[in-house]
């Protein structure tokens, strides 16, 4: 007495694979990187200074173990480590998307969760602008929420990026009633990072964008409760 | 921070926009509003607005105080600000404040002066309804003109009673064993890391954080000593985290502020004090600036600004846009030399002033644009296509996919901050989530409408070997079957291709097995996958899990055999819909037989009904009525009869 005959794949992996068919309509290349981070590949690379009120930004889990340099590690607290790992080891130009587990240190509840999952993105090519960047994002949301979805950029803060922005868009809900929700931080790839990864900041300039997945598909289905992602509970997986 | 509409305004000749239009400015220039919210002082009547800003760190360096933020509200605007109404006290007292200062990294300006004949007392109602409306308590007229500058330029100020200083005013580490009782009463034990202001006797204050209360400023206080001073930002921001003592002060020295701050924020300060204070005589500025900040310039072309926004914006634009954050330039055909203003020490390289122009431009009007073709052809990702190809067989055949938690109570690796005690390991296997969960999805088993559930994971394990991917595959039977667990199990790892020939784990109702190596040794995937499946369409709507528990309960009826079995099935759940209404979540056939009654041919139809409520417990009561509503309509039909 089974009333299906086949399983259900987990939102966000129906998620990521939308996500992924999108950006390699685009030209993107999937990487993947480790949960378990080093400071230098978390933090420093990415051009956060030791000491600094920018690392606050992110409440950071502390690991035990330790790295080769005698630093304690870190549970990744973005997905943008994999930027540095990429650019390491990859010559330029490239386009790639990231989709990964990251950890925050925050209390939860029906918003926030301590594990989650980001999206990020990184173009690194000769003469990269802002206006891509929009243009690429635009693109993405419309085809994944709709055509009618708008998009916005306002002025922010994150190391990684200088202009750094962060991305709304315009959602319309069940009962017609419009919002603008934060969905992203974008920028250009701030040229320390460039360097940090060893390429010529002088040569290559990037954009790279970053975001949470849960919220997108909570927006997308109208899900209330991000916790309900990791629960291994039937009753929400076997809805998709 | 909390930001006072009518103080911002007091920087203006005009008036402001509104305070929402002010707020949606901000929003879109500079930086995010969180709140925006009316505000009356509990001693006036005049009504002002508070404005809760999201100074994020890279502008912290400025905007951090009123006259920051006037300065971005004049930049968006283009409304002119008043100038600061800075006159220079007269000095009038012979008094000059010693400093020793042999820690000038640590402590890049110090300067102190002598006030004397202060009469310490409430401040004035303008400046007890300045600090209130940004949240602040009011002390007394001296700690208050103090915090007034801060809130204003961005300098933190510090008075001590100058008649309990002896000697003169070393900025040193401390010692080994020093302590230090705060303002606020806290004693605090300090070492060689932490730089204090100290006298004769020992420290007064822990530098840029917070003074003690051995000179601190009472209402017997007669004379003062006025603090301005810069401290090194990576220092103030460790020494918070040893001590664990946060300010006002130190949270903008942590930052990085200028240090040409220091001379503005004492003359002003000093001039405060003499208005509200009734200063006797005021002593000349003992100041120590061994390395002044020099002027900087930034090198960026007009095209360089234009290629990375990828939009046009006319030289003028640009050059307006210089002049409004007054960032003065000198041009060479489309370079320009840029110096910005001292206070500006987040304008260091080409590309913070691109996101200067774009900003105040405004980033609505850059147009998007879609990438252009490149020589860049994506690879497949090895790992990634394995993993789908293994999601796609288990689905097929049957198996819901989870995701549980990596944070447990056990495991190889620890965490140093824990969210809670229970989640202080990194879990070193998928199988306790998955287990866990398989009990979960057994007792919602007529809910979900399954006999056994079928579920698995993909995710990343830790062990002291390092990070691995892991398949965990689990079978739990919620009522009695005939496949066993573990063969079902079984089963379905055979029909996984990439597992062939991979050494398979012990068979059992719960296995997992480690990817790496196994995918390692497979061939890299023909091509770039466009993509495994296609976008789901977005037709899903989700309905809410319910937390009220769920009711089954069993109905079967004979028939007369209908012209095919589907046709039979059909009509008895519409009557059954129709009469269950909302309450009923899920109706599973789960027998047919066929059977001869009195010489003619029946079919019996047996259904498994579960009831659940989105807002309540449902009654034994009002189940018992609408199973008694079906029996009755099932039972009204010729020739039916409800088992």
């Amino acid at each position: 007495m089974t009333d299906q005959s086949s399983g259900h794949y987990h939102p966000l992996t129906t998620a990521i694979a939308e996500i992924q068919a999108i950006f390699a309509d685009m030209g993107f290349e999937i990487a993947l990187g480790p949960e378990m981070e080093t400071d230098f590949y978390n933090f420093e690379a990415l051009n956060f200074p030791p000491d600094h009120p920018a690392r606050d930004m992110q409440d950071t889990f502390w690991l035990k173990e330790k790295d080769e340099t005698g630093k304690n590690m870190v549970l990744r607290t973005h997905t943008s480590p994999v930027q540095i790992r990429f650019m390491e080891t990859h010559t330029p130009p490239f386009r790639i998307i990231v989709p990964g587990k990251v950890y925050r240190n925050e209390a939860t509840d029906a918003t926030h969760e301590a594990q989650f999952y980001q999206v990020e993105g990184l173009v690194i090519d000769k003469n990269v602008s802002l206006a891509e960047l929009k243009g690429t994002l635009e693109k993405f949301y419309k085809i994944y929420f709709g055509a009618g979805v708008e998009l916005r950029f306002r002025p922010s803060f994150f190391p990684f990026v200088e202009p750094s922005v962060e991305v709304d868009i315009k959602w319309t809900g069940a009962n017609g009633e419009e919002k603008w929700l934060e969905v992203m931080g974008a920028g250009l790839v701030h040229p320390n990072v460039i360097k940090a990864a060893g390429l010529d900041p002088k040569e290559w300039r990037g954009f790279a964008f970053g975001g949470g997945l849960e919220r997108l598909v909570m927006i997308k289905y109208g899900i209330t409760d991000v916790r309900q992602f990791y629960t291994g509970d039937l009753r929400f997986v076997n809805q998709f | 921070m909390k930001i006072s509409y009518n103080w911002l305004e007091t920087y203006f000749e005009e008036k402001l926009p509104s305070p929402e239009k002010l707020a949606d400015l901000l929003t879109f220039h500079v930086f995010e509003i969180e709140s925006v919210e009316a505000f009356t002082p509990a001693t006036s009547k005049i009504t002002d607005t508070v404005f809760d800003v999201k100074v994020l760190p890279d502008r912290a360096r400025y905007a951090l105080a009123h006259r920051g933020v006037a300065y971005e509200v004049s930049a968006i605007t283009g409304l002119k600000k008043k100038p600061l109404p800075l006159i220079k006290t007269p000095v009038t007292s012979s008094k000059k404040v010693i400093v020793i200062n042999d820690e000038s990294e640590a402590c890049p300006r110090y300067s102190a002066r002598y006030v004397e004949g202060v009469k310490v007392g409430p401040a004035p109602a303008w400046l007890r309804e300045r600090l209130e409306a940004v949240g602040q308590r009011s002390i007394n007229n001296i700690v208050d003109a103090a915090n007034y500058v801060m809130l204003d330029l961005e300098q933190p100020l510090h008075a001590f009673d100058a008649d309990k200083v002896s000697g003169s005013i070393s900025v040193r580490k401390a010692k080994k064993d020093e302590k230090i009782t705060t303002l606020d009463g806290k004693e605090v034990a300090l070492d060689e890391s932490v730089l204090v202001i100290a006298d004769e006797e020992g420290p007064l204050a822990i530098a840029g954080i917070k003074g003690g209360n051995r000179a601190a400023v009472t209402e017997s206080t007669k004379n003062i000593i006025i603090e301005s001073a810069n401290f090194n930002a990576s220092l103030i921001r460790k020494t918070t985290q040893k001590i664990g003592i946060r300010s006002d002060s130190s949270k903008r020295y942590e930052n990085e502020i200028s240090p040409d701050l220091t001379m503005m924020g004492m003359e002003w300060v000093t001039q405060v004090i003499a208005d509200i204070a009734e200063a006797a005589a005021v002593g000349e500025i003992t100041d120590m600036y061994p390395n002044p900040q020099k002027p900087w310039t930034v090198n960026v072309s007009a095209h360089f600004i234009t290629d990375l926004l990828g939009t046009v914006i006319s030289e003028k634009e640009i050059e307006e846009i210089f002049d409004r954050l007054h960032i003065s330039f000198k041009k060479q055909g489309d370079e320009y030399a840029l110096t910005p203003p001292f206070y500006r020490l987040d304008l260091q390289i080409p590309e913070d002033i691109v996101e200067e122009v774009g900003r105040i431009h405004g980033y609505e009007k850059i147009s998007p644009v879609e990438l252009p073709k490149t020589s860049f052809i994506p690879s497949a990702n090895k790992a990634f296509q394995y993993y789908e190809q293994i999601r796609a067989v288990l689905i097929a055949a049957g198996f819901s996919e989870v995701y549980t938690y990596s944070l447990q109570n056990k495991g190889d690796i620890g965490i140093l901050n824990p969210l809670a005690s229970d989640k202080n390991f990194l879990r070193k296997n998928l199988t306790s989530g998955v287990t866990e969960a398989l009990e979960l999805n057994a007792k919602n088993d007529d809910l979900l409408g399954l006999d056994q559930i079928k579920i698995f994971e993909i995710g990343k394990i830790f062990t002291a070997k390092g990070e691995v991917t892991s398949l965990c595959i689990g079978v739990k039977n919620a009522k009695k079957l005939k496949i066993k667990e573990a063969d079902a199990v079984s089963e379905a790892l055979t029909k996984i291709a990439v597992l062939q020939g991979a050494a398979l784990p012990a068979s059992g109702s719960v296995v997992e097995i480690v990817l790496d190596e196994i995918i390692q040794k497979l061939p890299e995937p023909a091509g770039a996958e466009k993509a495994a499946r296609i976008p789901v369409s977005s037709g899903i709507k989700f309905k809410p899990i319910s937390p009220y528990p769920f009711a089954v309960r069993d109905i079967a009826v004979f028939m007369p055999a209908p012209a095919d079995t589907k046709s039979g099935e059909d009509e008895i759940r519409t009557i059954i819909e129709k009469q269950s209404g909302a309450l009923l979540v899920r109706n599973t056939l789960f027998d047919t037989f066929k059977k001869e009654i009195d010489g003619t041919p029946k079919v019996s139809y047996a259904f498994r009904l579960v009831f659940q409520s989105a807002e309540r417990t449902l009654t034994e009561a009002e189940i018992n009525d609408i199973m008694q509503k079906i029996t009755a309509v099932l039972n009204a039909n010729p020739g039916w009869q409800v088992r």
